[in-house]
């Protein structure tokens, strides 16, 4: 601390030979002027001496008969008029400050986090959209706004926080987990009619909001196998053949007047398990020959800096291999922690292949296509199908290979579709207690 | 004196020498220096002379009521 001070209000070395360079120090001791680094170096004694004690010494160098000899000027008043007489370097050293100070009003980077669902393309375009960009004047970006927009257009964001670091913009998101699960569940149930939760689809049966009701209608052909009705009158029974779009359960129930006439029907939401059996015809094609990647052992790493889009890269000529695969590590320049510059260095390394035509021979063609298979059956199975029988060929035609799945499945099926009223037939019959069928629970 | 508990250094004009280790001694109350080689300071007291001896002897720093000697201490003595 005391040296800062020193080097702030500056000092000389100074050298004393002569008499009595005792006296000279006593004198000045006595006098107040601050001496240190007091060093005897036989012929003469150095020191040091601040600038305004300096100009005090006149007198006792007199009286003492001594002689002083300036060494060294040290300190911040020396320093200044050296740095003044360099322009130049003045100049670039401001210069530079300004330009620093400049380049820190801009965006240089976005970081996005959080986004599981949506990409970080859709996301950027969206920015590029509200003209959010890496290279903004920082002052231009809107922070709440820019909140609330990422809020509005993306229904799945829960939360959302944006904040500038030094030249980064760091937006950080949440997205609702629920919400998609939701999704995806809605989803199955639609696809084929085997959702898994009956709750689900009862309330969905609801919701068409159709004041008549609605009837469930195959969505396959099929064998009935097993029908539990739950609500409406089923229309048509264990082991009977259905094409698709044929009325399973009726949602019109009728109410029957004593001598069996309809007197008027109630409308509920058809709901019951049908499973139904059928075959399913799947084709898989896989052609003679496939081009292999082999990799020559051959590799060459290069650097590069990229520079407002462009990228140089430190190497001579062109690339030497006619096919190459490119893994490339970028990274982006930064002063301290969140200074980010616009600039980029990275290296990449080339790896060179050559095509080779290969031609599949019969185990390699089993093995892809049982592959396949088995993916194909699980993904049935999570859909809750089950696999009755299969019969599955493979087989050489037309120059392809080709594999034939035949499947006998058990699926559940049923779509609710929403009823065209019946006329109330009867509407003339008598009155009474009618013998009324309730919908079969 | 004694029974007033009057600092002695400011009464009497005694020097006060501090020694820290073997490295360092501070002086105060002194009227100047005598002499000064690095092997040996001698020092004017208000009352006796004190010289210090020994090896590679520099003064750190010298004002008017304090200074600190710095070096391979190996004698004080007073006369």
């Amino acid at each position: 601390m005391l040296q800062f001070i020193q080097f702030l209000k500056g000092y000389v070395c100074i050298r004393v030979w002569g008499y009595s360079p005792e006296r000279f120090m006593n004198l000045c001791s006595n006098h107040d002027i601050f001496l240190w680094d007091i060093k005897n170096c036989g012929e003469y004694y150095s020191m040091c001496v601040t600038i305004s004690g300096f100009y005090m010494l006149k007198g006792i160098v007199k009286k003492t008969g001594t002689k002083v000899a300036i060494q060294k000027r040290c300190g911040l008043p020396f320093l200044v008029p050296k740095i003044m007489r360099r322009k130049i370097f003045l100049f670039g050293l401001i210069g530079s400050l300004v330009f620093w100070m400049w380049m820190s009003t801009f965006i240089w980077a976005v970081d996005v986090t959080g986004n599981y669902s949506i990409s970080e393309d859709v996301f950027m375009d969206f920015l590029k959209q509200y003209d959010v960009y890496v290279g903004m004047r920082r002052r231009d970006v809107n922070i709440e706004e820019l909140e609330k927009r990422i809020r509005q257009d993306f229904n799945i964001v829960t939360w959302t926080s944006a904040k500038i670091e030094g030249t980064r913009l760091v937006i950080q998101i949440k997205e609702n987990e629920v919400d998609l699960e939701a999704d995806k569940g809605n989803g199955e149930n639609e696809g084929n009619g085997a959702g898994k939760e009956d709750a689900g689809k009862r309330q969905a049966g609801k919701e068409t909001g159709n004041e008549f009701g609605s009837d469930l209608v195959a969505g396959e052909d099929g064998q009935i196998v097993s029908m539990v009705t739950r609500a409406g009158v089923p229309q048509t029974a264990v082991g009977a053949e259905v094409k698709k779009g044929d009325v399973l359960v009726a949602g019109s129930v009728p109410v029957y007047n004593e001598d069996a006439t309809i007197r008027k029907y109630q409308y509920y939401d058809a709901d019951a398990d049908v499973f139904i059996s059928r075959s399913l015809q799947r084709t898989e094609e896989l052609p003679l020959s496939y081009e292999k990647k082999e990799y020559t052992g051959e590799e060459k790493k290069e650097f590069f800096i990229a520079f407002m889009g462009k990228e140089f890269y430190l190497r001579m000529g062109k690339v030497k291999y006619e096919n190459y695969d490119k893994v490339t590590d970028r990274k982006q320049v930064k002063l301290l922690d969140n200074f980010y510059l616009p600039v980029y260095y990275g290296s990449s390394l080339n790896r060179e292949y050559v095509l080779t035509d290969n031609i599949y021979t019969k185990e390699e063609v089993k093995n892809i296509f049982s592959e396949k298979l088995i993916k194909f059956i699980s993904d049935l199975e999570e859909k809750g199908v089950q696999i009755m029988k299969k019969n599955v060929t493979i087989e050489k035609k037309d120059k392809k290979w080709q594999m034939n799945m035949e499947l006998q499945i058990v699926e559940q099926t049923g779509k609710n579709v929403p009823v065209a009223p019946v006329p109330q037939a009867a509407e003339e019959g008598q009155s009474g207690d009618g013998t009324e069928t309730a919908p079969v629970q | 004196m004694e029974s007033l508990k009057l600092p002695k250094d400011s009464m009497l004009g005694a020097s006060i020498v501090t020694v820290t280790g073997r490295e360092d001694a501070f002086v105060e109350n002194y009227r100047g220096i005598l002499e000064y080689s690095p092997e040996c300071i001698v020092l004017q007291g208000k009352t006796c002379q004190i010289s210090i001896s020994g090896k590679r002897m520099t003064i750190d720093y010298y004002t008017n009521e304090d200074m600190k000697i710095s070096g391979c201490i190996e004698c004080i003595r007073y006369h």
